[in-house]
C-alpha cells in the first residue's frame, strides 16, 4: 500500500540530493521550502480519564486520524528508551523516561477506532532481543492490557530480526549526512503508516527527545551495536550504539553500509544529530505524537542524572521537524537556536539539519498551532538542564574535533 | 563438635605456611613475619569480641615440616582453647590422615578438615570435595572447594575493568546456586564453603568481604573467612584501614547469627529444573542454575529421582534439562503439569501435543498450546546454558514475576519466604559501581503489609515506603551499599 504522506516526501528528498553533505548554510534555501504542517497542542493534565478525548480532539485539529490510518497497518515506534529496571528515583519510567503506558494505550485504541487494520508497537529494547511484550513485563507494565487496546495490535522488538527474514534496507535519499543507508526491523518496512509516539524531554547529546530522536532507537544493535561481529548480524545484541554513532569508533556489521564520510568528526554532538535526520529521511515519520504529560528534565533517562516534571501537555503533528519545533518551544527553549545555545548545549541543532534536508520547517512563524497556544502550554525545561550539567570546558561546536 | 554454630576463620601461621608461602612468587617478607606473628598467642587478641568461634589452622602436608609446625602452634592452641575458641587442622597433600588425627587428638584438637576419603575412626573430620554429586553420602557437614570468590573478578588482565558475560552485563561470580543444589541433594545439617581472597596487588575493599560472607550466609552456608595477604599484614601494623575492614567482617558475620531464622525459609520458586545433576548432565545442569539466578529467575531445583513425589504447586513452568527422558511416570506427571496450566519446556524428541502457536518467536522451539498450558519443545539439543536459561525464563514468561527489583544495578537477589507464607525477605547483593547508587525499588507479586529494611552496619531495621502498584506493591528503599535484606511480613 502506499504510504498517506511518504510518496511525495520521498519524492522531494530525491530533489534535494545536491544540497545533503554541505555545509548549513547552503541549505537555507531548501529550509525556506521545507513543510510546514498544523501542529496541535493541548493540555492535559493526567493519563486518566481526559487523555483520550483531548488526544481526539487533537487528532481532529491534524485533519483526523481515519483518512491517515483506515484500512492500513500503523506502525508505533514507541519510546522506551534504556533497561526496563531502571527508574528515576522511585518514579516508574512511564513517569519519566518511557510513553506512559495508558498513553500508549489511549493511542491504540484510537487508531483501532479510526478503523486501522493492524497496530504494531515497536521498540528496540535496550541491548536486549527479548520480545517486547517481555520487556514491557520486565518493567511491570500489562503488556496485555496494551494489546487489548485494539482488535489487532502486535508488539516487535526491532533490536532484532524479531518476526522478519531480514533486515531490509532503507537508502537515505540524497546520499545521507553520516550513513548512506539503514538496515532495519521488517516492521519498518511493513507497515503503510510510521508513527512515533514519545517523550517531551531533554536529551543529554542531542539537546531534546521528542519524536525525531525517538526514531534512532530504531535502529538494531545486532548490526549497529558495540560488540557485534564485522562481517554479520549478532541475534543476540549485547549493548548499545556508542561505538558505531555515538563515538564513531567502529562501522556497523555487514551488510550494513559503513558511513558516507570516515573523517568527519567523531563528536557524538555531531554525529548523533546527523544521525537523527537520516533515519527520518530514510524512514519518514507520518504523525509524531509526544507524551509531556508526566516527564523528567535535565536528561532522556535516569542515567543522566535530571529530575521528574509535570508539564501536562500533549504534543502532535504530521510533520516530525514541525512537531518537534513546536514540542521545543513547549519546553521553553528556541528551535532556531545554533550549536551551542540551549538547548543544545553540545551539539548541532537537529532541527535545522532537517529543515536543511527538507523534512520540514522548524520555523515557528510558518507552523499552524491548533489548540493551546505555545506560551500556555509553555513548561520550561531549562532550569533542570542548567542544574544538572553545568558547562564545562570549550563550547559546542569549538570543541567537536 | 557443634558444627551448626561455629563461625570459622582461617588462620594462617606457622612454617608449613611460610613454607607454603615461599612457593607463591608474591610472598613477601612481611607476610611471613605476619605468619610468625600468628603463631604467638597474643595474636589472639584480634578476634576477642568477634563472633569468630574456630579458627581453621594447617595441620600437616605430609611433609618433614609436620612435626616441627604442629610443635610451634602448641602455645597458641592452648590459649586458643583458653578463649573457648574451636581449632580445627587442615590436612592435605600426602599426610597420612590417621597420623594427623592422632597428633590433633593429643594437641586438644576438635576436628580436622581434608580432602581425603581415608577413614579415620574415633576422630571429627570435616570432609572437603570437588563439586559433584555423583556419590552422595549422606551427611552433616559438605565442605566445598570450588567455591568462587563472590562477585566480579577483581584479577583481571590489564586494561579490563569488567568481565563481560553473554548478556553484556558485567559476569558475576556467586556460589548461591550451588548452596541451593548441595542443601537439595545432601541436605547436609552445615555446608562450609573454602574460597580464598583473589591474588591483587592491594587489599581487598572492606565491601568484598561483605560480599563474601552476605553471599555465602544468605543460601544457608558458612564461608571459612579468609584474609588477603594484605589485610594480615595491615593488621598487623594496626593500619585503620585494615582495621575497618576487619570491624565490617566481624560485623556481618554477627549480622547473619542474628538473623539465622531467614536460614530456614525456602527460597521462592516458579520455574521448576528437573535434572539428576550427575555425569553428563552436570554441566549444563549446573550452569543453568548458575545463570537461573544470575538473570534474577526464581527457581526451584527438582532432583529427577525425587521429582515424582515433589509438590508441583506454585509453579509456573518446569524445564526439563537432561538430554535423556525421564521414567514414563514422571514424564506424565510433566505432561500433566503442562495440561494443568503451567508451561514444559523440554529437549528435542518429546512427544509433541496440543495445537502449535503459530507467533512462536523462540526459533529454538516449537510451541504449542496443551490444555490449559503450554508445551515448548526444542527442536534441537541446546547446549549453551545461558540459552536454556535465558529462554525458559521467557517460555514461562516475566508476566508472572513475582519479584521485580529497579535500579540495582549490577546486582543479585534471593528471595525466601517462611514456612508459613507470613514472612519474606529479599537479599540483595549489589556490586561495585564508580556512579552514585540511585535509592532502589522491590516490587512483590504478594501484597506484603510491611517491610523493613536491614543492612550489617546496623543492628536497627529501617521502615521503608510502601506503595500498591497492582497487582501488588512496591517498596521503596534508600540507596544500599553492598548487601542489605528486604523483610516483609503480611
Amino acid at each position: 500500500m502506499r504510504a498517506p504522506h511518504g510518496h511525495s516526501r520521498r519524492q522531494f528528498l530525491a530533489g534535494s540530493t545536491a544540497v545533503l553533505g554541505m555545509g548549513l548554510g547552503r541549505l537555507v534555501p531548501f529550509a525556506r521550502a521545507a513543510a510546514a504542517a498544523t501542529v496541535s497542542v493541548a493540555k492535559c493534565d493526567t493519563y486518566g480519564v481526559e487523555l483520550v478525548p483531548t488526544l481526539d480532539r487533537m487528532f481532529d485539529q491534524l485533519g483526523g486520524l481515519g483518512r491517515l490510518v483506515r484500512g492500513r497497518t500503523v506502525a508505533v515506534k514507541l519510546n522506551l528508551t534504556g533497561p526496563p529496571t531502571i527508574r528515576l528515583g522511585p518514579r516508574p519510567a512511564g513517569l519519566a523516561h518511557w510513553v506512559h503506558p495508558r498513553m500508549i494505550g489511549a493511542v491504540v485504541h484510537l487508531l483501532d477506532r479510526a478503523g486501522a487494520h493492524r497496530v504494531r508497537l515497536l521498540e528496540g529494547g535496550y541491548a536486549s532481543a527479548v520480545p517486547l511484550d517481555e520487556y514491557m513485563y520486565m518493567a511491570g507494565w500489562d503488556a496485555a492490557e496494551i494489546v487489548g487496546a485494539g482488535r489487532r495490535v502486535e508488539l516487535e522488538n526491532t533490536n532484532c530480526l524479531g518476526r522478519g527474514g531480514d533486515y531490509p534496507r532503507f537508502d537515505v535519499p540524497g546520499g545521507g549526512l553520516l550513513f548512506p543507508s539503514y538496515q532495519l526491523n521488517h516492521s519498518y518496512r511493513d507497515c503503510d503508516v510510521f508513527v512515533s509516539l514519545t517523550k517531551l524531554k531533554d536529551h543529554v547529546t542531542a539537546g531534546v527527545t521528542l519524536s525525531m530522536k525517538n526514531c534512532f532507537g530504531t535502529i538494531p544493535t545486532t548490526i549497529y551495536g558495540d560488540y557485534c561481529p564485522k562481517d554479520r548480524p549478532d541475534e543476540r545484541p549485547r549493548s548499545g550504539r556508542n561505538a558505531v554513532f555515538h563515538d564513531g569508533t567502529r562501522q556497523p556489521a555487514s551488510p550494513a553500509a559503513p558511513e558516507v564520510d570516515p573523517a568527519s568528526p567523531r563528536h557524538d554532538g555531531y554525529r548523533i544529530p546527523r544521525v537523527i535526520v537520516d533515519i527520518c529521511a530514510a524512514r519518514p515519520v507520518d504523525l509524531a505524537i509526544v507524551d509531556g504529560i508526566e516527564s523528567m528534565g535535565g536528561a532522556e533517562g535516569p542515567w543522566g542524572g535530571g529530575e521528574g516534571c509535570h508539564p501536562g501537555v500533549l504534543v502532535a503533528g504530521t510533520n516530525c521537524v514541525n512537531t518537534d519545533a513546536v514540542a521545543t518551544a513547549v519546553m521553553g527553549f528556541d528551535p532556531m537556536a545554533p550549536a551551542g545555545a540551549a538547548p543544545f548545549y553540545a551539539c548541532d541543532n537537529f532541527l535545522e539539519l532537517a529543515e536543511g534536508a527538507g523534512l520540514g520547517s522548524r520555523d515557528l512563524g510558518r507552523i499552524e498551532v491548533a489548540g493551546t497556544p505555545i506560551r500556555e502550554a509553555r513548561f520550561d525545561f531549562a532550569p533542570f538542564v542548567r542544574s544538572r550539567f553545568p558547562r564545562r570546558g570549550p563550547p559546542y561546536p569549538e570543541n567537536r574535533s | 563438635v557443634d558444627l551448626d554454630t561455629w563461625v570459622p576463620l582461617r588462620w594462617p601461621c606457622g612454617p608449613l605456611e611460610i613454607e607454603r608461602g615461599k612457593r607463591r612468587e608474591s610472598f613477601t617478607a612481611r607476610e611471613a613475619e605476619v605468619l610468625r606473628a600468628w603463631t604467638d598467642p597474643t595474636a589472639l587478641e584480634l578476634v576477642a569480641g568477634t563472633p569468630v568461634s574456630c579458627l581453621v589452622v594447617a595441620w600437616a602436608d605430609g611433609t618433614t615440616g609436620d612435626e616441627e609446625h604442629q610443635r610451634a602452634l602448641t602455645p597458641l592452641l592452648g590459649a586458643a582453647r583458653g578463649r573457648g575458641l574451636g581449632i580445627v587442622g587442615w590436612v592435605s597433600g600426602a599426610a597420612d590422615l590417621r597420623r594427623a588425627a592422632a597428633t590433633a587428638r593429643a594437641a586438644g584438637l576438635a576436628a580436622l578438615a581434608t580432602d581425603s576419603a581415608d577413614p579415620v575412626p574415633g576422630f571429627d573430620v570435616l570432609r572437603f570435595g570437588k563439586r559433584g554429586f555423583g556419590v552422595r553420602p549422606p551427611s552433616d557437614f559438605l565442605g566445598d572447594l570450588d567455591a568462587l570468590w563472590p562477585g566480579m573478578r577483581a584479577s583481571l588482565p590489564a586494561g579490563a575493568d569488567a568481565v563481560t558475560g553473554p548478556t553484556g552485563a558485567p559476569w558475576l561470580d556467586s556460589n548461591g546456586w550451588y548452596v541451593r543444589l548441595a542443601h537439595s541433594l545432601v541436605h547436609p545439617r552445615t555446608l562450609w564453603l573454602a574460597f580464598d581472597p583473589p591474588e591483587i596487588s592491594q587489599p581487598l575493599p572492606a565491601a568484598a568481604y561483605v560480599q563474601a560472607i552476605a553471599d555465602t550466609e544468605a543460601y544457608g552456608a558458612r564461608w571459612m573467612v579468609s584474609l588477603d595477604p594484605h589485610l594480615r599484614v595491615g593488621l598487623l601494623d594496626r593500619r585503620a584501614a585494615a582495621l575497618a575492614t576487619w570491624a565490617g567482617i566481624g560485623m556481618s558475620l554477627a549480622f547473619f547469627r542474628r538473623h539465622r531464622a531467614w536460614a530456614s525459609f525456602v527460597p521462592a520458586g516458579q520455574l521448576g529444573v528437573v535434572s539428576d545433576f550427575t555425569g553428563a548432565n552436570e554441566f549444563l545442569s549446573f550452569e543453568v542454575l548458575n545463570l537461573l539466578g544470575r538473570q534474577g529467575s526464581l527457581y526451584r531445583i527438582l532432583e529427577k529421582g525425587a521429582a515424582l513425589q515433589a509438590p508441583f504447586e506454585g509453579l509456573d513452568a518446569v524445564v526439563y534439562v537432561d538430554e535423556a527422558p525421564p521414567a514414563g511416570d514422571l514424564v506424565r506427571k510433566l505432561y500433566r503439569f503442562a495440561e494443568g496450566g503451567g508451561t514444559l519446556v523440554t529437549p528435542p524428541g518429546w512427544e509433541e501435543r496440543g495445537m502449535a502457536e503459530e507467533d512462536a518467536w523462540l526459533s529454538r522451539y516449537r510451541v504449542f498450546r496443551y490444555g490449559r498450558g503450554r508445551l515448548a519443545v526444542a527442536r534441537e539439543r541446546i547446549e549453551d546454558p545461558q540459552i536454556l536459561a535465558e529462554e525458559a525464563q521467557l517460555l514461562m514468561s516475566h508476566r508472572h514475576d513475582r519479584v521485580r527489583v529497579f535500579n540495582a544495578g549490577t546486582g543479585l537477589f534471593h528471595y525466601a519466604t517462611s514456612g508459613d507464607g507470613r514472612a519474606g525477605v529479599l537479599h540483595t547483593f549489589l556490586f561495585p559501581t564508580p556512579y552514585r547508587r540511585p535509592p532502589m525499588t522491590v516490587w512483590f507479586r504478594q501484597p506484603w503489609a510491611q517491610a523493613r529494611v536491614w543492612m550489617v552496619d546496623s543492628e536497627e531495621a529501617a521502615p521503608v515506603g510502601r506503595t500498591a502498584a497492582e497487582p501488588g506493591v512496591e517498596f521503596h528503599l534508600p540507596p544500599v551499599p553492598v548487601y542489605c535484606a528486604l523483610e516483609v511480613s503480611s
